[in-house]
Parts: structure tokens; sequence; C-alpha cells
């Protein structure tokens, strides 16, 4: 007793080859492609989980993006107002100066002189704009902030607002990009503006200059303090900057782990698929052309 | 026992291996029909015959032309067909499906999705910026127009597997009318008492053909003939009159239902290529759409609330990014931006031009839960991953299911496949035997001379 077997071999055989064909597509995909997600269906958790990378990276380099013009833009106030700095201290010994009881009328004219252009180069300096927005204004960066006035006490007006605005430089992560310019020039505890003006005064009616040199240096010193935000605030964009590369590099690494083709593997699981099919067309081949009975029969 | 006797054995063995011929040749010259079982000649001893004290053996005759059909192989063929059938269209529809969703091709909503949410982040850093601005609705269109032709793909899907019903009833209708055909045949036949083979080769192959497009139950009935309906009941054929399925346009969706002789079947049809068509028109494109649908309609919404909560570049109280979407359903067909003025992002907080609180509001919002308890974000992956997982499965199912048919065809064949070798050697049987038959019959009729010559004619 024998079992009858299908005589008809060749839907077998076109089937085998069609799957080893499939097999030679997806690997010949990956290597392309070097990945091994062609379409959700390939891995579909895969897949979701690559989104949700794509759109970290994405805003990761958003956040980089920023953190770079941010720098740009705070660099800009730094260097102006080291430059503020420059200035205040010559205002410092032209008031030590001024104090000499020795000085005529036009020595002390030409003082006040001195400081009077000292006094336009700190409100053109507290003015500085930047990418077409003003530096020092708080949050009212399109209004100029400082001009210079006759009739106020301070010498100055100040047409911008008391607000700090802060930036988001990563996830959870914010710094504040100004001190506004009352803060830095008009400070209640210490008004730069406000006692130069007094000193230009004093030195003008010749009268407590030894006083308002004293405040305008301690002014000064609140100017310092006041600054320095600025310069720890760089710092702070700085560190951010590379944490963000690290944050990039590790997306970069998770997206591999999920994504990449195992270019080893699949040119070897296309190999073997490239002999398997070959053999099978051989074999289909061989079948194909193989007697029965009746070609033998005469 | 006479030599006549022994003469009309002889003929009648003749005449039986010319039928066992024929037999043999009809297998040969089929080898290749598909569909086609194998027949054998059932040889069988004839009635012995009595003469005076002595029982005489009646020679061979053939009583009958066997087809070897297996018919639980054919049914469990037929089963196997109507699920292959219908996974093959779904994941077929589902393939097409996954190209919009697939972000390595560049098609799929990542990218524009965290470049909309990204370029407020961008603003932010510098709020009165008018080329970030302006990217913010470059950025917004890109979005709306990624939703439109995402939710355009989805209907047009739905339309191809809409016209699908349509050509399947189609043959089906013709399938039946033919089965039909067949059975009035097959009942004429075997009434006359005739091999009815090779109709029912036809009809077995027309039912697989059937099972390919909807579910099929077999039912037999008299005079060999096979009445079909639907799992669900609804009739296809009764004996040799088919009954055609209708289409008609659904008042509600205007896609076209299923009619069997004045119902709706559409819900109840199970299997073959109609269910799979219908799957993927009546349920599986309707959820990514209400899927997609949602996510339009929550976005845009969060959207514009959150733009109105801030300032403009003018000072003014900021107003609606997106149009207002009417509904959730075809919220991202219909998804477009209202403005085209930069100045009305509201990026400001509180109306002072330097103020960003509002844009990183804005920004932030591909973190906030505000689609269905999850950020825009996750929720659009779970979209994708949805699609993948129902493609992913129904594929792997149909290459089990395509194993499975290959497994029962083989053996289908085993049973009922030609084999030329089989055929070849019974060629030589019924060759010699014809061959044997023939030379006894001419030994009986050279005995026959000698008889009359013995009895000669004598000249007187």
């Amino acid at each position: 007793m024998f079992t009858r077997v299908n005589p008809n071999m060749v839907p077998d055989l076109v089937a085998e080859i069609a799957q080893t064909q499939q097999q030679l597509n997806q690997a010949d995909q990956e290597i392309a492609s070097g990945r091994t997600i062609n379409q959700p269906s390939d891995n579909p958790a895969g897949t979701a989980a690559l989104i949700l990378n794509h759109a970290a990276q994405s805003q990761a380099d958003t956040f980089q993006m920023n953190t770079s013009n941010l720098q740009d833009r705070l660099q800009t106030a730094d260097s102006a107002l080291n430059a503020a700095v420059t200035a205040v201290n010559q205002a410092i010994s032209l008031g030590v100066e001024a104090g000499n009881s020795d000085l005529s009328d036009s020595d002390r004219q030409a003082i006040v002189s001195q400081l009077s252009g000292i006094q336009q180069q700190l409100v053109s300096i507290g003015n500085t704009s930047y990418s077409g927005t003003y530096l020092f204004a708080g949050s009212a960066v399109e209004t100029q902030p400082f001009t210079l006035d006759a009739t106020a006490a301070a010498g100055v007006t100040y047409n911008g607002n008391n607000a700090t605005v802060s930036a988001e430089i990563n996830n959870g992560d914010s710094v504040a990009t100004n001190v506004p310019g009352s803060q830095l020039f008009l400070n209640s505890s210490g008004s730069l503006f406000g006692s130069l003006q007094r000193m230009i005064t004093a030195i003008q009616s010749n009268s407590g200059i030894a006083a308002a040199s004293t405040a305008f240096g301690a002014a000064a010193t609140e100017f310092d303090s006041q600054r320095v935000a600025y310069g720890s605030t760089l710092t702070q964009l700085q560190s951010t900057n590379t944490l963000l590369s690290a944050e990039q590099t590790q997306l970069s690494t998770q997206e591999n782990t999920i994504d990449a083709a195992d270019l080893a593997q699949a040119t070897s699981t296309f190999s073997q698929a490239s002999i398997s099919y070959q053999s099978l067309i051989e074999a289909e081949s061989e079948i194909l052309k193989l007697p029965n009975l009746l070609t033998y029969l005469q | 026992m006479s030599l006549g006797s022994s003469l009309s054995i002889a003929v009648q063995a003749m005449l039986t291996d010319q039928g066992a011929l024929a037999v043999t040749s009809n297998n040969i010259a089929n080898v290749n029909t598909p569909g086609y079982t194998r027949e054998v000649a059932n040889l069988e001893e004839a009635p012995p015959v009595r003469f005076g004290n002595q029982s005489y053996g009646g020679g061979v005759e053939l009583s009958g032309i066997q087809s070897i059909r297996d018919n639980i192989l054919q049914l469990r063929l037929n089963q196997e067909t109507q699920t292959q059938g219908k996974l093959n269209t779904f994941t077929n529809g589902m393939n097409q499906i996954q190209t919009v969703f697939n972000e390595d091709a560049g098609t799929g909503l990542q990218s524009l999705l965290s470049n909309f949410f990204n370029s407020f982040q961008t603003l932010a850093s510098d709020p009165t910026n008018s080329g970030d601005r302006q990217a913010i609705i470059g950025a917004a269109q890109s979005l709306a127009s990624g939703f439109n032709q995402t939710a355009t793909t989805l209907v047009q899907q739905q339309q191809n597997a809409d016209q699908g019903v349509v050509q399947t009833v189609q043959q089906i209708n013709q399938i039946t009318a033919q089965i039909a055909n067949l059975n009035g045949e097959i009942s004429t036949t075997a009434g006359a008492g005739l091999n009815t083979n090779s109709f029912e080769d036809q009809r077995d192959q027309l039912i697989t053909q059937l099972s390919g497009l909807i579910d099929v139950q077999t039912i037999p009935a008299n005079g060999n003939t096979v009445n079909l309906t639907t799992n669900n009941g609804a009739q296809l054929v009764v004996g040799n009159q088919s009954f055609n399925l209708q289409t008609g346009a659904n008042s509600t969706t205007s896609f076209q239902d299923v009619y069997a002789e004045g119902t709706d079947i559409t819900a109840s049809i199970q299997s073959g290529t109609l269910a799979g068509d219908l799957q993927l028109r009546d349920q599986e494109i309707p959820q990514i759409q209400n899927n997609l649908d949602t996510l339009a309609y929550n976005l845009e919404n969060s959207v514009n609330t959150q733009n109105a909560a801030g300032y403009d570049l003018n000072g003014s109280a900021g107003g609606s990014i997106f149009a207002a979407p009417a509904s959730v359903t075809g919220a991202a067909l219909n998804m477009s931006v209202s403005i085209t003025d930069p100045n009305l992002i509201a990026a400001s907080g509180d109306g002072t031009a330097g103020s960003n609180t509002n844009a990183t509001a804005l920004a932030n919002l591909q973190s906030q839960n505000i689609v269905s308890g999850q950020n825009p974000i996750a929720y659009y992956s779970g979209i994708v991953s949805q699609i993948g997982n129902d493609t992913e499965t129904a594929s792997s199912q149909l290459t089990g299911g395509n194993l499975l048919v290959q497994q029962l065809n083989d053996q289908i064949g085993a049973a009922s496949g030609v084999s030329l070798d089989e055929e070849g050697a019974n060629l030589i049987l019924y060759q010699n035997a014809y061959t044997a038959a023939s030379r006894v019959a001419s030994i009986v009729q050279s005995l026959y001379q000698t008889a009359i010559a013995m009895v000669g004619t004598t000249t007187g």
C-alpha cells in the first residue's frame, strides 16, 4: 500500500519560488534603505517609537537653534554693557578730579562737558538694538527706551517697561533673556543716570561734588551687579548647548536601535535567498523536463 | 458452453477494454485541466451463466466510470478559499493605505506636526521677528495640506473598495448563473442514467471560485444537484435557478449596500473578497478617518483657543489661526488656515511686543494632552501603529491561509490528480488485454471454420 502524492508539483514549486522572491525583496529593501522599518506593518510598535523619536529630535534641533540665536543676542548686550563700564570708570575719574579745590570755573566746565559726553554715550548704549529690537527696553522692544531729557531729574526719560522676558531653551528649562533698562541704569538702589546727572549739577554749581562722586561710585557698583546676569546667562546657554548636543546623540542612537538595518545580516539573508532562488529555478526546470512513462512507450 | 458464448465474451472484453482505454485517454488529455478529477474505469466480472450443470463466468464488463473526488477536502478548500479571499483583499487595501502614513517615504504627518509646533518655539526667542512669524503661517498651511491629502486618500480608498463591491457582486451573479445551469445539466444527465463527472468537475471549480468572493454554504440536494446559500442563509443557487445579488446606494453614506431578494445583507457577509472590501469600506477606513478627524479637530481648537489667549503684534487680542472646524467629522479633510497676516500670531502674553509667553504656550501644546487624553504627536503615533498592526496581522494570517490552501490543493491533487505514469501503465494494461481478447476472437473464428469444415459440403 502506498500513499499517492500530487502528481502536479508545479504549484508548490511556484509558491516556494514566490516566497523566496519575497525574502529577496525584503532583504533588498533593507540594504537599499539601511532601515528595517520600511512601512508601518514591518514593525508597528517600532514605527510608533520612531515617530516619537523623530519629534524629539526635531524639538531638540529647534532648541539648539534658538539657544544659538539667544547667545548672539545676549553677547551683543553683554558687549554693550562692557563698553558702558569703560565709560562709567572714566566718569568716576572725572568726578574725583572735579573734587580738587584748585580747579578754575573753566576747568570744571570742561569736566562737565566731558561728563555730558559720557551721559550721551550711556544713552546710546542704553538704546542698543539687535535684529531690529531694543535690548534694554524690558518687553517693549519696539520702543526706544532712553531719551535725553533736560527737564527730568535723572537727565533721561525711560520709555521702556520693567518686564523680564524668559525663553525656553530646553524641555522644562528657561532663562531670563534680558535685564530691563530701568533696572540697569535707573535702579532705585543706585541710579546710574540719576547719580551722573547729580554729579554734573554739583560740578556745575561747585557744591556737593564729593558727595555726588561717592553716590556715583555706589551707583556704578550697583550697575555692575545688575549686568552680571548677562554673563551668567551666557554661561548657562553654553552648557545647554552642550547638553542639547548630547541629547541629540542619544536620540540618534535610540533611532538606530529601533530602525537601523543590520547590514551584515541583511546581506547574508539576501545571499542565502539568492542561492535558494537559483536552486529552486534550476530544480523546477529539471522537474519539468522529467520524462514519464508515456514518453517511453512506443 | 458454446463457441458463440466465448466469442461474445471476447468481444465484450474488447469493448470493455476500449471503454477503459477511452477513460485513460480522457485522463491523459485532461492532465492540465484545472479542477479535473481523474476517472477510473470500474471493471467487474459479468454475472455467471448457467449452462447445463456448469456455471461459466460471463466475462468482464464496464460497470461504471468513477471520478475520484474527495468531497470533504473540497469543502475544506472552499472554506479556506473564503478566508483567503477576504484577507487578500483586506491586506491589499491596507498596504495602499499604509503608504500615506510612511514617514520614511516622506509622507506622514509627524514632521509637519513637529515643524508647526516648533515654529512657535522659534518665534518665542524673538517674538517680533517677521520671518519667524511668516514661517509659522507656512508651517500651518503645510500641516493643513497634509491633513487634507491624507483624508482625501482615505476617501479614495473607500471609493475603491466600494467599486470592488459592485464588481464582485457582478462576478458572483455570473458564477451562480453558471452553477445553476450546471445543476440543470447534471440533473438531466443523471436522470438519463449518464455520467455527470465532467459537469461536476466544472461545478466544483465554480463553487471554489465563488468561495473566494463570498461566504458559501454547500447543501447537496436531490438529483446530484447542489444548493448554495451564504453563511447567513441568503439564497444563491437552488437547483437550476440562481438568485442575483443586487447593489443599491445607502441613503446615509451613498456607498453600495448588498441586497439578496430585497433584503439588505451587507452586514451579514462574513467572508470572501466581498467581505474584505466591506470591512475596509465600512469599518477599518471609517475608524482611521475618525481618529484623524479627532486629531485635527482638537488640534485646531486648542491652537485657536491658545492664540486667542494672547496678543498679536498690533497689541490686539489674538484670533483664530485655523478656520474653526464645524464638527469632528470632516475636520481633517476641511482643515485650513484662516490668517495670512503674520502679525496676527498672538505671541505676547500681555500686549507688549517683546513678550513671548503665549508663543511658548502654543509651542508646548505639542506635549499637552489635548487629544483624547494624549498629546497630539503620541496620538498620531497611535494611529499609525494601529494601521501597521492591522496590516501586519492580516498579512500574516494570509500567509498562513495561503499555506493551508496549498496543502489542501496538494491533498486534492494526491487523490484526484492525473499521473501520466499511472495512465501510461494503464494504457499498456488495457492495450494488452484488448490484444489478448482479439486473439481469442481470432482463435474462436478459426475454431468456427474447423467446425464448419467438419460438417462440410459433400459432393454427391
